[in-house]
């Protein structure tokens, strides 16, 4: 996987912008909770021991005749933890569309991350050793990581993960608080969605929620002509009976599916996004809308 | 080649047709390989599990919208390759039924020869309804077509049932000749019960006589109907023949309905004995007083015997107007023309103011100012154009005996041997349009008579009078069949005319007929179709009184009466007609493509809007 040239200037013109205030590693571009040397002034504390006497300002000292030290807001880098649903649903051979997009998605956030020194870490919920990791601030070994995890997770073999415990492996392997993105088609029920993602909310995590859905997830118009389903993380093969009813039924249930997510989301602040995909369309461009439309990025 | 709803279709590569059914058993597995061997793979079954669900195996096909179209596409296809194409291979033939006079003519076994015509017809055309289709038309003096042009068997069929029978005489060959030449047409049948003159025939042409042995066979007919006036009374001649080939005595009556009563009078019957094939003069009388007109019948006076041709046994004749004078527009008195010699016919001198248009007139040595409305009389006219189109008159010549030619069956050349006039001073005519020639000189013609909106008249390039039958006999013969045939009233004759399309002078208004039947008659422009012997009042307006006058229309024709007379058919100048050149097959490759493309991009719209959009939520 590759982002073109064009995307790559797209990219280049949006920043990440958290909506919280995280402590971080090292300076960075992104107010922090911690009080420091920065250049926007928070507060005045009494002189102590120790402190550095150029911090003192001299002219409160003057008219209060007691010692007064500066304290400026600390600007440091934010982690952005980027968790990819590994499950069947979206890496098996024939729906990989869905997985193609979530690891562009992926790999546009970690750009305009990395383009500001904030450390990316990337889990694949599913994937290598159960969940893989990578941490670094370059963008060509994350490409590389992210081929490299496609090679591995895609395939037709039905497989069925437990999303929930590997999300929460995940979330317990986290160092700092920071900002997480969920990829995923949620195509599992609401309780274990709220399950997932509250394991990350645990962790005192910014969440964004990215729903992509594929072609034959939004409509069973797709579907007609044949005469059984495969479930791709079971196996399990059903015939569906395919009808103007069934359409109707199925479209139906999709929407309240989707609502209770959207529920779930607003009310634990977290922000969601849901992406239909079809067979037509240029993947790039479909994750730089997503990423236009998380408000994340700006 | 098979044939559709009178259409035939045929393919070039019909082996190429086997690949529908093979496409259709293709198409069939691939459908139930989509979808028993090759199932869908979908994310989860967390939703589809809420639907209706159905057994997998021993599942019936039932083929989507997609296979229909995909079959269709595919049939298109396959039909395009082999070529199919639409064959003109359909003769497009004429059917031609006489219905003149004779064709009513009865056989031994009491089927009429018209009967005989349309059982042969329906015959060939059920022979031939696969591949055919037929245009039906009636012949008699001209074509008539009965049905639509181009029906199928059925239809012809049934047209014929409404073929009417025509009292009309016999035109055959020239009403044919159109058919004969048209390219649209392969075939012309024609039934009649003349025989071709030239046996060979092309194909193309098909000419059933109908076999009619009418040699034991008896028809009595009326030739003629005249009228005669005396101070004794009036009188009805009525010239009758039989074709019987032995004397034969019939019964000659009349039927004379009166002004006054609407009963009718009859007069007769008169017995007669007909020597073969001579015509008898029969004189019925007295007439009514009042007389209008009266239906005259002929019969054999045996009653076994058979008339086999009963359409012209009967006849009918008018009573002329009242208004009987003749103007005379001359520099010389009516004695000085010898006019008052003729029995019957009142002269009155022209008026100074006076217009002569609408008068029956003789003009002597004068040029009428313009067309008569009326019979007219135009003696030697100065040298120039006359009134009517296309006649003018030369420069007065002089020779003593200059009738080389003449138009022997004109009736004005009755008893006329126009070789011995003796006519000093002529001049040349040339003869209007609506006129024919019937006296030649070496250089032109001399005399002309024709009729021109429903008034006869004739003009001489000669002088007629005064009229002297002791010293030129010749010449007062002529004259004498001028005036009868003009002014016949006058001469004791009565208004005839013949069937078909008269036409009328402007101040006629209406037209309807009185006899046999009473109907009112259409009127279309100035001229009215008579299709029937009868009697028809013609109502004139001129002036501020409605005068209706009679006139009789009759069908004489002895060609038609003639029954036992074969007559032959000419049928000259018959195309050939080459059966591979004139029909097009009409290829629908190019037609099964486009429709299969259609059909195609209908397919991918279909998938295209039923497919889920890129969105959001």
């Amino acid at each position: 996987m590759r982002l073109s040239p064009h995307t790559l200037k797209l990219l280049d013109a949006l920043a990440l912008r958290s909506r919280r205030s995280f402590y971080g590693m090292r300076q960075g571009a992104h107010r922090s909770q911690r009080r420091g040397h920065g250049v926007e002034f928070a507060e005045y504390r009494n002189y102590e021991l120790g402190d550095n006497p150029r911090a003192i300002d001299w002219n409160l000292f003057s008219r209060s005749d007691k010692l007064y030290v500066k304290r400026y807001l600390e600007e440091e880098n934010v982690e952005l933890y980027i968790i990819l649903d590994g499950s069947r649903s979206l890496t098996h051979t024939s729906l990989r569309l869905k997985w193609d997009l979530a690891t562009r998605i992926a790999a546009c956030a970690s750009y305009i991350a990395l383009a500001t020194q904030d450390p990316v870490t990337i889990a694949v919920l599913g994937g290598p050793n159960s969940t893989s990791y990578w941490g670094g601030r370059a963008f060509a070994p994350l490409l590389q990581f992210l081929n490299a995890a496609t090679e591995y997770v895609v395939s037709d073999a039905p497989e069925n993960i437990d999303v929930v415990d590997e999300a929460r492996r995940a979330a317990t392997r986290t160092r700092f608080p920071g900002i997480c993105l969920v990829i995923s088609d949620f195509l599992f029920p609401t309780p274990s969605i709220a399950a997932t993602l509250a394991s990350f909310r645990a962790r005192n995590m910014e969440i964004h929620a990215i729903q992509v859905l594929g072609p034959l997830d939004s409509t069973l118009t797709n579907l007609e002509g044949s005469s059984a389903c495969l479930d791709s993380e079971t196996g399990e093969a059903r015939g569906i009976e395919i009808s103007g009813a069934a359409e109707e039924t199925y479209s139906r249930l999709l929407v309240e599916h989707n609502e209770a997510l959207r529920s779930h989301c607003l009310s634990n602040q977290i922000s969601y996004v849901s992406t239909t995909l079809t067979d037509d369309v240029q993947l790039e461009d479909v994750a730089i809308d997503t990423i236009k439309r998380m408000g994340l990025f700006v | 080649m098979i044939t559709i709803f009178g259409s035939t279709i045929g393919a070039i590569f019909p082996l190429l047709l086997t690949a529908i059914p093979l496409g259709v058993g293709l198409l069939v597995y691939i459908f139930r390989r989509r979808g028993l061997n090759a199932p869908r793979v979908v994310s989860t079954f967390f939703l589809l599990a809420k639907l209706p669900q159905r057994l997998t195996a021993r599942r019936s096909f039932v083929p989507p919208l997609q296979f229909w179209l995909e079959l269709l596409i595919l049939s298109f296809l396959a039909l395009a390759a082999a070529g199919l194409f639409l064959s003109s291979s359909t003769s497009r033939i004429v059917v031609v039924i006489d219905s003149s006079k004779s064709m009513a003519s009865l056989s031994r076994d009491g089927e009429s020869r018209l009967q005989t015509a349309k059982r042969l017809a329906r015959l060939d055309i059920t022979l031939d309804s696969a591949t055919s289709r037929f245009t039906v038309f009636a012949a008699h003096n001209g074509l008539v077509p009965i049905s639509t042009p181009r029906v199928s068997a059925p239809a012809a069929l049934e047209s014929l049932g409404s073929l009417p029978q025509s009292f009309h005489s016999d035109n055959l060959t020239s009403a044919i000749a159109p058919l004969i030449a048209s390219p649209e047409y392969d075939a012309v049948w024609i039934y009649t019960d003349k025989v071709v003159a030239t046996p060979s025939s092309p194909s193309a042409l098909r000419v059933v006589s109908i076999p009619h042995n009418s040699e034991n066979l008896t028809n009595v007919w009326i030739r003629s109907l005249e009228a005669t006036a005396s101070p004794n009374g009036s009188s009805i001649g009525a010239e009758v023949v039989s074709s019987s080939p032995a004397p034969l005595r019939i019964d000659v009556s009349a039927s004379c309905v009166t002004s006054d009563s609407s009963r009718a009078t009859p007069i007769g019957p008169v017995s007669v004995s007909l020597a073969p094939k001579q015509s008898t003069l029969v004189i019925l009388a007295p007439l009514p007083e009042a007389w209008s007109h009266c239906k005259v019948s002929a019969s054999p006076h045996d009653a076994s015997q058979t008339d086999a041709l009963a359409l012209d046994n009967d006849a009918w004749i008018a009573r002329p107007s009242k208004d009987d004078s003749v103007v005379l527009a001359s520099a010389l008195s009516g004695p000085q023309l010898g006019l008052n010699a003729l029995p019957g016919l009142t002269l009155r001198s022209r008026q100074p103011t006076e217009n002569l248009s609408d008068q029956r007139a003789i003009y002597h040595r004068v040029s009428p100012a313009s067309i008569p409305h009326a019979p007219s009389l135009v003696v030697f006219p100065p040298p120039g154009a006359l009134a009517w189109s296309g006649a003018t008159v030369a420069q007065p010549a002089h020779s003593d005996s200059p009738v080389t030619r003449w138009a022997e069956s004109h009736p004005l050349l009755r008893y006329v041997q126009p070789a011995l006039l003796v006519i000093p001073e002529y001049s040349l005519l040339e003869c209007p349009d609506s006129a024919t020639p019937i006296l030649f000189s070496p250089r032109g013609a001399i005399a002309c008579a024709g009729e021109e909106q429903g008034a006869r008249y004739v003009i001489t390039g000669f002088e007629l009078f005064p009229f002297d039958g002791i010293r030129s006999a010749t010449l007062s013969v002529l004259t004498l069949n001028m005036i009868r045939w003009l002014f016949d009233d006058v001469a004791g004759g009565s208004r005839q005319g013949s069937l078909g399309a008269a036409t009328l002078p402007a101040t006629i208004s209406s037209a309807s007929m009185v006899a046999p039947t009473t109907r009112e008659l259409t009127l279309t422009g100035r001229s009215v179709s008579i299709d029937e012997p009868g009697v028809v009042a013609f109502t004139s307006n001129s002036g501020t009184l409605n005068t209706a006058t009679l006139r009789a229309f009759n069908a004489f024709s002895d060609s038609e009466s003639e029954i036992s007379n074969v007559s032959t058919l000419e049928l000259s100048n018959v195309p050939a007609r080459n059966s591979s050149s004139k029909r097009e097959d009409i290829p629908l490759e190019r037609l099964l493509a486009a429709a299969a493309l259609v059909l195609l991009c209908l397919d991918l719209i279909r998938r295209l809007r039923s497919r889920s959009v890129w969105g959001r939520i």
